[in-house]
């Protein structure tokens, strides 16, 4: 199984999805989810575009046995779209693979067992999409957005919880299964009947976890499959103890920028990685003196 | 100190996003984890970055990538 990550730079520079603290610790940040990754994975594949190759293959020199430019060809898309690099990634897969965010830590081998999965992710999430207030806004998007796959509608008509999926890790042996979720979401972003709709919403931030996380279980569902987790339970990640028995940290959100946890980052990459640590710095330095010159 | 980047879009599940009840939302606020104003989110096993002792040995160190090879920087 291969180790995949994409980095699209267009949402990165614009700061879309969870922003970290500093460039430095975003960079440190991947350093650390390679390196360690690569302990467990002889191939280690990076999808990205121009800039994010000069900045993650060029001065950070982080060990990929492959790199593809395929997300130069997002240089045209709304940044807001910040899933899209993923799923751009998960698309290209045609072996069995791991994609692994940037900011996932994988101290210990994937369970074997779970990465023979049809498909696989970190952890369930459930949501009433007829909740007043949901993170999963699918009866706001069904309301507004003419064009949604039938896979959709069959996944949320009717009342009650629905699941979704994490994906801090998503992976799976299924690559055309796969594939073919990634092609539903990436044309749902991109179908020009939806353009003018899409257009009127100010932040999609949120319809990012539903072409990514959700539309992920609703396909999988309907190919009579159900994913599967590296945590069980909902709740499950966010215990210490189940966290430190998987051996797996996910710095989401607010994690970014939680002072302890960049010092602690910072002080792992230059322990463990110390060449790395001095390649993030520089990089720093000279971003730096780029702005200031 | 680093400079600071904007902050954006954090997620956490479960949590509100608020909207009109009036008309279908054509933009969806940030959620901010409660955390967030005390800084008490620490992510999933972010304790690890201390705590887990990492073992090099042979099978864990994997050999240099050769910049060369078929495939780098395709």
């Amino acid at each position: 199984m291969r180790a995949v990550w994409s980095l699209w730079t267009k949402p990165f520079q614009h700061c879309e999805g969870s922003v970290w603290h500093s460039q430095y610790h975003a960079m440190l940040s991947w350093a650390l989810s390679v390196a360690l990754a690569r302990r467990h994975y002889t191939e280690t594949h990076l999808v990205t575009d121009d800039r994010g190759a000069a900045l993650l293959v060029d001065e950070l020199r982080l060990p990929f046995t492959h790199v593809s430019r395929e997300l130069n060809r997002l240089d045209d898309h709304d940044a807001d779209w910040w899933a899209l690099g993923k799923l751009y990634s998960y698309r290209l897969q045609t072996e069995p693979f791991v994609h692994i965010d940037g900011d996932v830590f994988l101290w210990k081998p994937l369970p074997a067992e779970l990465q023979q999965s049809v498909v696989f992710a970190q952890s369930p999430e459930t949501f009433d999409p007829d909740a007043k207030h949901t993170y999963y806004p699918a009866r706001a998007v069904e309301q507004t957005i003419p064009w949604l796959p039938r896979v959709w509608r069959e996944y949320t008509t009717g009342t009650g919880t629905r699941t979704a999926s994490c994906c801090g890790i998503l992976g799976g042996v299924d690559t055309h299964l796969i594939a073919s979720y990634a092609d539903l979401g990436i044309r749902i972003a991109e179908c020009r009947r939806n353009r003018s709709s899409w257009a009127t919403w100010g932040n999609k931030g949120g319809c990012n976890v539903l072409i990514e996380q959700m539309l992920l279980d609703a396909v999988t569902t309907a190919g009579g499959h159900q994913v599967q987790h590296l945590f069980p339970g909902e709740g499950d990640p966010y215990d210490s103890r189940q966290a430190t028995a998987a051996g797996y940290t996910h710095l989401i959100g607010a994690a970014k920028r939680h002072p302890q946890v960049l010092a602690d980052l910072e002080s792992r990459v230059r322990a463990e990685f110390p060449a790395l640590a001095a390649r993030c710095e520089a990089a720093t330095q000279r971003s730096l003196s780029r702005l200031v010159s | 100190m680093w400079p600071r980047m904007l902050i954006g879009f954090a997620k956490f599940p479960g949590h509100s996003m608020p909207h009109s009840d009036e008309s279908p939302p054509t933009e969806i606020s940030p959620v901010y984890h409660p955390g967030e104003a005390d800084t008490a989110f620490h992510g999933i096993g972010a304790h690890l970055l201390r705590e887990f002792p990492l073992i090099w040995s042979e099978a864990t160190v994997p050999p240099p990538i050769d910049p060369t090879s078929p495939g780098f920087g395709g």
